[in-house]
Order: C-alpha cells, then structure tokens, then sequence
C-alpha cells in the first residue's frame, strides 16, 4: 500500500492521539477534548513546519 | 515496651500497605501479557472497552506498517538506531514474530512508502510500551 505524506501523517496522527487520549484521561469527554488537541497539534505542528522550509528550499 | 508498640505499628502498616498491591506474579503476569497482546492487560483488569479501542488502535498501526512494507529491524546490524528500533518493534509483543510465521520478509527498503510503514512499526511497539505502563499503574492503583 503505497500512501502520500500528507494521509500517512493524518492517519499516524489520528491512531496515536486515540492511544494517548484513552490512556491519559478518565472521561469519555475528557477523552475526546484531549485526542482532539493531540491530533491537531500532530498535524498543525507539520503544517507550520512544512510550510516554513517551503522559504528554505535549500 | 513503647518500642514494641512502634514495631507493631509499623508492621500493621506495612500489612496495610502490601495488601493494597496485587502480588508480584499476578503484576507480572498482567504485563507480560500487556505487551504480548496490545489491550490483554486491560482486558483482564476488566477495561473491556479501553482494551477494545487499544487493541484496534495499536494493531491497526502495525498492519498498516506491514502493508507499507516498513522493515523490521534486527541485533545483528552495527548501527545503535537499527538495534533500538527492533527493540521498538518488538515491544509491540507477538505481532513481529506472527507477522514472520505468516511469511512476511521484512520489508522492502526500495518500496515507495517503506519509511513511513517503519515508523508505523516502531510506533506501535512505542504505544504498547504506554499501554503496559497504564497497565501497570491501574494494577497498582494508581489509576481508575
């Protein structure tokens, strides 16, 4: 299965923010908040990140 | 004779203490069957639902790493990150030996998505790490 970054990144993101928010918070809620913050920092973080070497190309 | 009383005291509270612990062998047994199914520790701590969502989680990142043919690592290469990242792989329990019993070669370094399908494997085993270690803590009672 040959994926692009961009949906590779999306579903690492959403895989580990599910892990991380069942396994640090006690509430469904709470639960939902937390991977929610987690998979948009994951992917704003590589955004930001991509676009600032877009003025670095090399 | 107060002396006595001290002992006693400190010996009801380390009673006290003990009994708030699972024996050493059932703690044992929890996490060595954490790491060898993602979501078997919880599952016997009566967590049926976060054993669900962990076992799919963690198993649904690996099978993607395999069908993006990311390698497995082994001890036998000269380089540290090589040998850490088999230790990473196979923190993730009996899937990287399944997944060799059942015919896969380890990858294809040459193929387009390899790198990302590696990182995929190291990161599963890394969640089963966290996984045993919630684990551990709900045993001990530290969590809910």
């Amino acid at each position: 299965m040959a994926l692009t970054h961009f949906p590779a990144l999306v579903i690492f993101s959403f895989l580990v923010s599910v892990v991380f928010g069942v396994l640090a918070k006690e509430t469904p809620r709470a639960r939902l908040v937390y991977g929610a913050k987690v998979f948009g920092a994951f992917v704003g973080t590589a955004l930001a990140l991509g676009w600032l070497m877009y003025f670095f190309p090399r | 004779m107060a002396g006595k009383v001290i002992e006693e005291e400190a010996a009801t509270a380390k009673t006290k203490a003990a009994a708030g612990h699972p024996p050493i062998l059932t703690l044992v047994r929890l996490c060595v069957g954490a790491w060898l199914v993602p979501g078997l520790g919880h599952l016997l701590l009566g967590r049926k639902w976060r054993a669900l969502i962990l076992f799919a989680s963690i198993a649904t990142m690996f099978a993607l790493g395999l069908a993006m043919q990311g390698q497995f690592f082994s001890t036998s290469s000269a380089s540290y990150l090589q040998t850490l990242g088999y230790y990473g792989e196979l923190c993730v329990g009996l899937a990287m030996p399944g997944a060799r019993f059942f015919g896969y070669s380890g990858g294809d370094p040459f193929f387009v998505s390899s790198d990302f399908g590696t990182a995929y494997l190291v990161a599963a085993g890394m969640l089963n790490v966290l996984a045993v270690l919630d684990c551990y803590d709900i045993a001990m009672g530290r969590k809910g």
